[in-house]
């Protein structure tokens, strides 16, 4: 985002009617069929395809250390 | 003189008069709070990753664990490595909370539980941050006056490093935080493996460490009455770190451009220091040979490098440890400058410019580091300190974390899970005093209950209120036109 379109962003706009602004809050709400539990009450977006492979990526790093470290103390044992 | 050689010195005094000239020269990039606060937002991946490493990397956390590992073995590591278990989570926490668009977790909590859950988690957050920077402050001390042989007081030191990182941090804040992390970031990193080497020579070689040392030193976890670090406690304090994760006060301090950024820039100064952590376990559990009969844990790291390397690289570790507590400590002091002035000046004086309000998160920032400073002289030992800093964030963290994925948490659920958790904490520990383990079962399986059942019984949020929040969360970096054409308020972009 460039200087000029954050301070596009930052200037003011009219204010809305109560019904309309509502309308556009609900408009811009995740929709439930993004949900992992479809219920209203719940907002747990599935995850996008970038989110899962790093996750299981860090996991997997995370286990090698611990992995690693157990295996040094085993050769010094 | 006092304890170092001439040249070591020498080479403490040009370390930290460069990096604080270094902090001090970064005072002209600052021209807004939020620069002061989160260097603008600016950075890349590089810049977020060394800064992420230096604020999570404290000279308090290789003190405790080079400290536990001579003490206790390998084990002794899961002092620091305990947050490996929060560290995926990272991946996905950090691009959450970069979409809030805020400067402090105090903001979070005022959106979703309205002004007084705020202003009592901004409370907790200067509290939080400060005593953090004390922790961090004393384990740096606590080296220094082991490596200059006890002739340094440690009060003296936390004095000298303080008057320091003040003085370029309430000029440059957060960006001067940024900037020294990254020309020192390779020292933190390479000194953290340099013992391994230097006492392994000494011991006489693996053959003789492993001769040398009992068996369960070389084991990840300890058992039931030789050490505090069985697997039970292990499996607990990392149930209670992720659950701290999100209530941590430094979790809103995102200085990355766009969510890519910040999650690669977490993610990979994080394993950085879990790297740099098994490498200061090893240390001591080599070093326990070395040089066995240390009673005072928090001082074997000093010790260690005091009685190991070369002069010169004895100065050069000096200056790079104490220069790292600083950078760390410049990151809290401005953390907690800032919930003062978002969270409680702003509300107060809500119409004045933002060079006043820069003026006022500098001033903040100074107090708050004095209140610091304070708490690194009157605490007794590091381990103490570490134990408050893992409890207090999971108290709050659980009511974090039920808001971000459930509509039906509210005010009412979150202040019962802090008093609940709280007292139940405070009865156990102290009043029954049950070890650290048991106690977090109990607290945290009554903070669960206690959750959701008060916010199942207690009127709902405003729906208003919840739709603008999970519109921010559910909003990417770069997507703000979707917000303004709701008008959805953005704190700061």
């Amino acid at each position: 985002m460039t200087s000029k379109d954050l301070e596009t962003l930052k200037s003011e706009l009219p204010v809305l009617e109560p019904e309309e602004r509502k309308r556009r809050l609900r408009e811009i709400q995740l929709p439930l069929s993004r949900k992992i539990i479809k219920h209203p009450d719940f907002e747990i977006a599935w995850p996008e395809k970038v989110s899962v492979i790093g996750f299981l990526v860090v996991l997997a790093v995370c286990a090698l250390i611990v992995f690693g470290t157990w295996f040094l103390g085993q050769l010094l044992s | 003189m006092f304890g170092f050689n001439i040249w070591d010195l020498f080479v403490i005094t040009l370390y930290l008069l460069t990096i604080t000239s270094i902090g001090l020269y970064t005072v002209r990039k600052i021209k807004t709070v939020g620069d002061f606060v989160l260097g603008g937002r600016k950075f890349g991946k590089f810049f977020t990753t060394v800064r992420d490493f230096g604020l999570g990397t404290s000279t308090d956390e290789p003190v405790i664990v080079v400290g536990q590992s001579y003490a206790i073995g390998l084990a002794g590591m899961w002092y620091s490595l305990i947050n490996i278990v929060s560290t995926p989570f990272y991946w996905l926490i950090r691009p959450w909370l970069r979409r809030m668009r805020i400067y402090t977790m105090g903001d979070f909590c005022e959106m979703r539980f309205g002004s007084k859950y705020g202003y009592f988690y901004s409370f907790a957050g200067v509290l939080k941050s400060t005593l953090q920077l004390g922790i961090v402050l004393k384990g740096a001390a606590s080296v220094v006056a082991g490596i200059s042989g006890g002739i340094l007081p440690v009060w003296a030191i936390v004095l000298v490093m303080a008057a320091l990182f003040i003085l370029y941090g309430a000029a440059g804040g957060q960006y001067a935080g940024v900037i020294t992390d990254s020309f020192q970031v390779f020292f933190i990193i390479m000194l953290s493996f340099l013992l391994i080497p230097f006492c392994v020579v000494k011991a006489g070689g693996f053959t003789a460490i492993s001769n040398s040392l009992p068996k369960s030193f070389f084991q990840l976890v300890g058992h039931t009455g030789v050490s505090e670090m069985t697997g039970f406690f292990v499996l607990m304090a990392a149930i209670v770190n992720l659950n701290g994760s999100v209530g941590n006060p430094n979790a809103a301090t995102v200085i990355g451009k766009t969510e890519w950024e910040t999650r690669i820039g977490m993610v990979n100064g994080m394993i950085l220091k879990r790297l740099c952590t098994v490498a200061w376990a090893f240390s001591g559990v080599f070093f326990a040979v070395v040089h066995p009969g240390i009673f005072n844990h928090d001082q074997v790291l000093g010790t260690a490098i005091a009685s190991i390397f070369p002069v010169g690289l004895v100065g050069l570790m000096t200056g790079a440890m104490m220069v790292t507590a600083m950078s760390c400590c410049v990151g809290f002091m401005v953390i907690a400058g800032t919930y003062f002035m978002e969270n409680f000046y702003k509300r107060i004086t809500p119409d004045k410019n933002e060079k006043h309000y820069l003026l006022v998160n500098r001033l903040a920032s100074v107090g708050c580091a004095s209140l610091g400073v304070f708490f690194a002289l009157v605490f007794p030992t590091l381990v103490d300190l570490l134990k408050y800093a893992w409890v207090v964030p999971s108290f709050v963290g659980m009511a974090i974390w039920g808001s971000l994925a459930w509509r039906r948490t509210n005010r009412y659920g979150a202040w019962a899970t802090v008093i609940a958790m709280a007292t139940i904490q405070a009865v156990c520990a102290y009043g029954f005093k049950l070890p650290f383990a048991v106690t977090a079962v109990i607290y945290l399986s009554i903070g669960y209950i206690t959750l959701i059942t008060v916010s199942m019984l207690t009127p709902r949020e405003p729906e208003e209120r919840l739709d603008e929040f999970y519109a921010l969360l559910h909003t990417p970096i770069g997507q703000e036109d979707r917000l303004k054409y709701a008008r959805v308020k953005i704190l700061h972009y």
